[in-house]
């Protein structure tokens, strides 16, 4: 955890690759989480590509415009993807909890709803899950330190990115 | 959806101090900005930028605490209260729209069907849930779009928090007390601060 007195002594662009690689890594760790469908994973997922949004929108200035945008562009498809199943999450939890006190013809009718919402869960289940195996978030996945990190790379994050994101290559001491 | 607005004037090698202060002040510009007088009545998209620039607006306070030891614990709080109850209300807007739409379907498929007379009750029950919600939430933001509550919010976001000096020393720390009631919506919290408070009661939208 990083102290205050650390914190008040980064620059801008410190933070900035700080704070993208964290939340680029707590994306990156609830995958198997959501491709096993897991409710939780997709929702915290999903809450940390807003908070990615927003530290990329507030640190601007210390990535190239076409990296924003690519970055962008990859986030809202996750998220996308996410909220598909995410909305539908809600939606049953909220069904569910209204089964008590309720007439009989109610229960029916609320429980054959939440029955056609599983249905249409398990079709945005399996868009996410292809999301989630395709080319773009691989590409995703490559973003910030990951690629640095791999021994077969031939272009670092921090080329691509053009600033040097990577925390594990600054903490070896080999940051440029 | 509102885009947020830029960040101006800060460079990479700025130290995070400035950028931080720049920061919180653009987001919370920008959280003002969508429902500026809550006397009118909002828009629906007014009320969805709203809730998305609260969201910016925590997350960014988040990103940037360590900066503000102890003093953006009472605005996090709040922004997470002020999200909780907007994201109520616009999941209100979205489940009855859902149901709307399978109703529809069934009509069409079924125009006898038991379930379509529950299905109708549950919605005009959205109806009233979201009314109600919306009411707790306009005295909530009545109280925030206080003249005094936004001052202390500039005050207590305009610089990071410089080495602690002793107590009743110069530079004392502005601060936020907010005391809303509206509903489950209670804040009471003063923070760690060694100096001036400003104080805000805010209560049923009254100073």
């Amino acid at each position: 955890m990083t102290t205050h007195a650390t914190a008040a002594a980064e620059s801008v662009e410190q933070l900035a690759k700080r704070t993208f690689a964290e939340l680029h890594q707590s994306i990156v760790a609830q995958e198997a989480g959501s491709l096993a469908g897991d409710v939780e994973a997709i929702h915290d997922m999903r809450v940390t590509i807003r908070r990615l949004r927003v530290a990329l929108s507030n640190f601007a200035v210390c990535a190239p415009k076409e990296d924003r945008k690519r970055l962008r562009e990859q986030l809202e498809n996750l998220a996308d993807a996410l909220g598909g199943v995410r909305d539908l999450d809600v939606m049953i939890a909220a069904l569910k909890s209204q089964l008590l006190n309720r007439s009989n013809e109610e229960r029916a009718a609320i429980s054959a709803l939440i029955r056609r919402l599983r249905d249409r869960r398990r079709l945005r289940l399996r868009a996410l899950i292809n999301y989630l195996r395709g080319e773009e978030y691989a590409g995703f996945k490559r973003e910030f330190f990951s690629e640095s990190t791999s021994a077969d790379s031939s272009e670092s994050a921090t080329e691509r990115l053009g600033i040097p994101y990577s925390v594990i290559e600054e903490e070896h001491g080999q940051a440029a | 959806m509102a885009k947020p607005l830029k960040i101006k004037k800060v460079s990479p090698d700025d130290g995070v101090d400035k950028a931080a202060v720049r920061v919180l002040r653009t987001r919370t510009k920008e959280f003002y900005a969508h429902w500026p007088d809550p006397d009118t009545a909002p828009t629906l998209e007014q009320l969805h930028d709203l809730r998305i620039s609260g969201k910016r607006l925590r997350y960014s306070a988040e990103n940037l605490r360590e900066l503000y030891p102890d003093r953006l614990a009472l605005l996090i709080d709040l922004l997470k209260r002020f999200q909780d109850l907007t994201g109520d209300i616009q999941d209100c807007v979205t489940q009855r729209e859902m149901i709307e739409k399978d109703l529809a379907r069934l009509r069409r498929r079924n125009p006898h069907s038991g379930q379509i007379a529950a299905l109708e009750k549950i919605i005009s029950e959205y109806g009233q849930r979201q009314s109600m919600m919306f009411a707790q939430f306009h005295e909530i933001w009545r109280g925030m779009t206080l003249s005094e509550f936004r001052e202390s919010l500039k005050a207590m976001t305009s610089r990071v928090k410089k080495r602690a000096p002793d107590r009743g020393a110069e530079g004392v720390e502005p601060s936020l007390r907010l005391v809303a009631s509206a509903g489950s919506f209670a804040v009471d919290q003063a923070g760690d601060e060694t100096g001036a408070e400003t104080i805000v009661y805010v209560h049923d939208g009254h100073v």
